[in-house]
């Protein structure tokens, strides 16, 4: 098929080129022949027009010779001219072409040789023509042309003719050619066509031929289906019949049995087979048996298929675990069928539920089982004695009691001698003689020495069977009691014991039966209350008569509460007198049982704590006596006990506290501490006190905080280890430590002031010994001069001098002044900012600035601002950055940068120079001093510094400075 | 009183300056004075003609508080060239200040003669001269 397909496809492609090719010939061929056509009408018009042309010569010459006038003439013989060129011309042209012409034919050749003649000779003559002055000549001219001229048409025509005969010649031709083209055209098509869609036309016929073969046999097979069917009907009809009547069987039949066809699915079951499968009203016939019994496995699938096979598989008991988890005992028959033709035909199934049988048989099984293994662990034997014969028949348990070696065989009288010599023995005999006289049976508890000499307790049950009056047969139960002996007896001694132990403790126990209002007392209860122990109907009353008078109303409230609740209270202490009269204290504990909700019975125990009761005043009257609040706590830090102080302290009663946790008294923010003290107590306890150095705070019930110190100290109790702290409200001693450091800080903050002001005034002393008395004496010593001097000259120059001393010395007294007010003055504060004083203090300075072209940087991006005194903190500036050019190098230009920064918490600012620098070693100690200067500059006056240090140092900051000589100087200002 | 006996002042205040230089023309010592402003004028002076006692002077006024190098500092100096000297120099420090202070420290150097507080007196400066001119004429 797909070389098919390529094959039709290549021959599409060859098909079209060719038709292309086709179409080129064919166009091309009707195209010059279309030329050709062209061309003989062109010629024919060009001869035509040749003819005229000629007459209009004769035309133009019978003119020329009608012509009176000169210029008339002369004007024709132009035309003339004209006329003659043209005709040459269009003759050499149809000469030319009709050389060239393919279609030449001598009969043309000679009409053209003949024309030309004619047409030399016309022309000839229209030469002489016009040439001609004459009319001679031109008469001779005009009649040659004339006569010239008819025999030239007469050519011409022949001419025209001749192509016109040949033109239409070329159209027949034409005619022919496309004719012949067209027939070659429809060849081609009709030869493609059959090229191209023949094996398409091929391929199609091959597919009907296929189909209608597919026809006939789909037809065939259709009518064979038919007759199947027909076949099966009747098949099934034949079945369904004999099957009918097996179903009818099965289904009618009493065992439980099922017949399954070839595919294991059911045809008929029994009613039997229903009710043993649980399967009443469930459709299963049609279904499969492996779908009705999911459970069933591989294995019994395997038999089924052998049965298929004519195997038979008989069972007779087998287990049947059902998907619910159930287990069906089953036997089953299971064989094959064979229908009519003798083929097996499916499986008939007869089984049968036999679960139930054996249950019983098992249960019975189980109870013999238990029988035995019960007699073996009770350790009953059975013994027989027949009196005839005096034989003794003892059980294989009896002989494992008295531990009989194997084979060993005793005889009836001998039996006696196993039983204990003694009390034993004496009873046995006794009861055995009297049971064979009498037949009274017995059930005597008797000890028995066994085969290895140990003595054993042991149950004997004896019987007797009589013959007549006669005694045959003695028989009885043979019981190894010694570990029931063993338990009484330790039950016995460990009653003695609880008894001794409750002499001890002075406790006793009790059980009170509610419903029938009985109780009982263990010996020492009854000791306890002082009464006889012969007195044995005891209810509730007897226990109340003895409840002291002013506990009564208590002690009911408990009982009531404690059956309502069901719950007894552990702290149920009472005081009850005596029959003698004596006053005691006991505590109850106890346990409440009950049925179906209701309460039936009360168990405990009553203890004597009358002692402990004394001991517990004492130990409170202690506790009460205390001065401290006392708070006892136990190992898991809850209060135990509180006295009344810590009542008062913490505002709490006792009933708020007990049981609560210490953290109720102790704040969160030092429980940690606490509990670390209390635990590290708990683990090593030894008295040790709590916040020696560090400060307790308690806390009251309406929440307020007070300083406390707290003693811990151990106590040993019959509860374990309790922890009593001793708390002291410290909030007094605090109050007073306070105000002694509060003092003590106002003493050191005065003492410090002292000595600054020592300082400041050993300052003044400094100043007014040097700065004031330099001029006092100067003064003194001018006046001295003047008086002594009599030249006027020198007396106007002392005077001049005076004056500066005076004016030197007003200085140093206003500075003075200005100095004691900044010490005395209660200056202001305000924010002030860095970078603004700066540039105030820039203005101030502008003309020392440009003069010295002095460069001035600053870095306040740390802190710009500072709480200050404007004046003094502008005066600080001035002062510092004047200096600063003041005492600039002679080499360098001064460059001044400011910086401010946080150090430790405090603003400090620091300017530094490069300009001459001081030498700090000698100069350091009165760099600040007044009047001190260090350099030999004429403004030096030593006031600047002087005061910058009084400023900062009056609004608690101080200033110190590093240099280097020749380097810089650098002043660091701590604002404070 | 001896003609070539030389007196140097050494002090920055120049009233003082001018109150001694007319006491000392009073008792005659006018052209054997010389004036310095400060202990570092004075000492380089004193360094520049320690090979030529002629010109050195006889008594030093020597103030405390000036710039430069006070009075004290010049005697650190002083006495770390003192052997160098080729002169006896008579140093008397003379001070405005009443200070305990000053005047103990001034004690305790054995080249100071005496502290003499300010003003000086015609006379007093006379005493001193005299004394000092009878000592070493002896």
């Amino acid at each position: 098929m797909g070389s098919l397909k390529s094959k039709i496809k290549r021959k599409y492609i060859q098909f079209g080129i060719a038709a292309v090719v086709l179409f080129v010939v064919v166009f091309s061929i009707i195209l010059s022949q279309i030329l050709d056509q062209n061309n003989d009408a062109f010629l024919i018009n060009k001869s035509g027009k040749q003819r005229m042309l000629s007459q209009n010569i004769a035309k133009v010459v019978y003119a020329i010779n009608a012509e009176s006038t000169f210029s008339e003439r002369q004007n024709s013989i132009n035309q003339l001219k004209l006329l003659a060129s043209e005709i040459e011309a269009s003759h050499h042209y149809l000469y030319t072409k009709f050389k060239e012409d393919k279609y030449r034919n001598d009969r043309l050749d000679s009409l053209f040789n003949v024309l030309t003649a004619y047409l030399d000779k016309i022309l000839a003559s229209c030469e002489s023509v016009i040439d001609s002055e004459n009319s001679e000549n031109l008469k001779k001219g005009l009649s040659a042309i004339v006569e010239a001229e008819a025999p030239y048409l007469i050519t011409m025509d022949a001419i025209v003719d001749e192509y016109q005969s040949i033109a239409e010649g070329n159209t027949q031709r034409l005619k022919i050619h496309f004719y012949i083209l067209s027939l070659l055209s429809f060849l081609l098509l009709f030869g493609g066509f059959f090229y191209l869609f023949k094996p398409t036309v091929r391929q199609l016929i091959r597919k009907n031929e296929d189909l209608v073969l597919a026809n006939s046999e789909l037809e065939t097979s259709k009518s064979k289906i038919k007759k199947n069917l027909s076949d099966l009907e009747t098949l099934k009809q034949e079945l369904e019949a004999s099957n009918h009547y097996n179903r009818i069987f099965i289904e009618q039949a009493p065992p439980s049995l099922a017949m399954l066809d070839k595919d294991m699915r059911y045809i008929a079951v029994s009613k039997k087979w229903k009710t043993d499968y649980k399967m009443e009203g469930v459709d299963i016939i049609g279904r499969s048996h492996y779908d009705i019994f999911p459970e069933i496995g591989e294995d019994w699938k395997e038999r089924h298929r052998a049965c298929l096979n004519g195997a038979t598989d008989v069972c007779d008991e087998a287990s049947f675990v059902r998907l619910d988890g159930t287990t069906q005992w089953i036997f089953w028959d299971v064989r094959p069928w064979y229908n009519e033709v003798g083929e097996i035909g499916g499986l008939l199934m007869y089984t049968g539920d036999i679960t139930h049988l054996k249950e019983q048989r098992e249960a019975k099984i189980r109870a013999e089982e238990i029988l035995d293994s019960t007699t073996k662990v009770a350790r009953i034997g059975t013994w027989e004695l027949d009196l005839k014969t005096d034989e003794y028949t003892l059980s294989n348990i009896t002989k494992e009691i008295l531990k009989f070696p194997i084979g060993y065989e005793v005889k009836g009288n001998d039996s006696l001698l196993f039983y204990k010599e003694g009390a034993s023995r004496d009873r046995i005999i006794k009861h055995v003689n009297e049971l064979i006289k009498t037949g009274k049976p017995f059930d005597i508890e008797v000890e028995v020495v066994d085969f290895q000499g140990n003595t054993i307790w042991v149950r004997d049950i004896g019987q007797a069977e009589f013959s007549g009056n006669e005694c045959v047969k003695i028989f009885g139960i043979f019981q190894d009691i010694s570990d029931v002996k063993q338990s009484e007896a330790e039950l016995l001694r460990k009653n003695q014991l609880l008894s001794f132990a409750e002499k001890i403790s002075l406790m006793g126990n009790w059980q009170w039966d509610v419903v029938n209002n009985t109780v009982k007392w263990s010996s020492n209860l009854y000791r306890i209350f002082g009464l006889d122990e012969s007195e044995m109907n005891l209810t509730y009353e007897t226990y109340f008569n003895f409840v002291h008078p002013n506990d009564k109303k208590k002690v009911t409230g408990f009982v009531e509460k404690s059956i309502a609740e069901k719950k007894f209270p552990n702290n149920f202490i009472h005081r009850i007198v005596t029959s003698t009269g004596e006053v005691k204290t006991v505590h109850l504990l106890g346990e409440v049982f009950e049925e179906e909700g209701a309460v039936v019975e009360l168990i405990g125990t009553c203890q004597d704590v009358t002692e402990q009761r004394l001991a517990e005043i004492k130990f409170r009257g202690l506790l009460e006596s205390a001065p401290d609040a006392m708070v006892i706590i136990n190992h898991k830090g809850n209060i135990h006990l509180i006295n009344k102080q810590a009542e008062y302290l913490f505002g709490y009663t006792v009933e708020e506290l007990v049981d609560k946790p210490i953290e109720t008294l102790i704040p969160n923010k030092i429980m940690d501490e606490f509990i670390k003290y209390r635990d590290g107590f708990f683990k090593d306890p030894k008295s040790i006190r709590m916040a020696d150095k560090k400060e307790l705070i308690g806390i009251n019930k309406k929440g307020g905080e007070f300083p406390v110190q707290i003693s811990l100290s151990p106590l040993q109790t019959e509860e374990g280890l309790l922890v009593s702290a001793a708390i002291r409200d410290v909030t007094k001693q605090k109050r007073s430590e306070q105000k002694i450091i509060n003092t003590n800080e106002s003493l050191q903050i005065l003492t410090k002031k002292l000595k600054r002001q020592n300082t400041q005034l050993a300052d003044f002393a400094h100043i007014t010994s040097h700065n004031l008395r330099a001029p006092v004496s100067n003064l003194n010593s001018l006046l001295d001069i003047y008086q002594n001097s009599d030249d006027a000259e020198e007396r106007v120059a002392i005077f001049q001098k005076l004056e500066k001393v005076i004016s030197h010395l007003t200085l140093t007294l206003n500075t003075l002044v200005e100095a004691i007010k900044v010490k005395n003055e209660d200056v202001n504060k305000e924010d002030v900012y860095f970078n603004e004083t700066l540039n105030k203090t820039k203005e101030l300075l502008t003309a020392q600035i440009s003069e010295t072209e002095a460069v001035i940087t600053s870095d306040f991006s740390a802190v710009n601002k500072v709480a200050y005194n404007k004046i003094y903190f502008e005066s600080i500036f001035l002062n510092l950055i004047e200096n600063a050019i003041k005492y600039k190098s002679k080499e360098r230009k001064p460059q001044i940068h400011l910086v401010s920064s946080i150090n430790e918490g405090k603003i400090v600012l620091k300017v530094s120079d490069n300009g001459l620098g001081i030498d700090l070693k000698r100069h350091g100690h009165k760099l600040f001093g007044l009047n001190k200067v260090f350099h030999r500059h004429p403004d030096a006056k030593g006031v600047g510094l002087f005061m910058t240090k009084l400023h900062v140092e009056s609004m608690g900051g101080t200033i110190k400075a590093e240099s280097n000589v020749n380097v810089g100087t650098t002043f660091i200002i701590n604002f404070n | 009183m001896n003609s070539y006996f030389k007196v140097c002042i050494v002090d920055d205040d120049e009233i003082y300056q001018y109150t001694v230089v007319k006491a000392l023309e009073t008792i005659g010592l006018k052209e054997k004075i010389q004036v310095f402003s400060d202990g570092d004028e004075a000492f380089t002076f004193l360094l520049d003609n320690i090979d030529n006692p002629e010109a050195l002077p006889d008594v030093i006024l020597l103030d405390i508080n000036m710039p430069i190098m006070d009075g004290f500092q010049f005697m650190e100096e002083y006495v770390k060239i003192k052997p160098k000297v080729g002169k006896k120099i008579v140093i008397y420090m003379v001070s405005s200040s009443v200070d305990s202070v000053d005047i103990e420290r001034a004690k305790s150097i054995s080249e100071i003669s005496d502290y003499i507080i300010k003003p000086i007196k015609p006379g007093e400066l006379r005493r001193i001269i005299n004394e000092l001119y009878e000592e070493g004429k002896l």
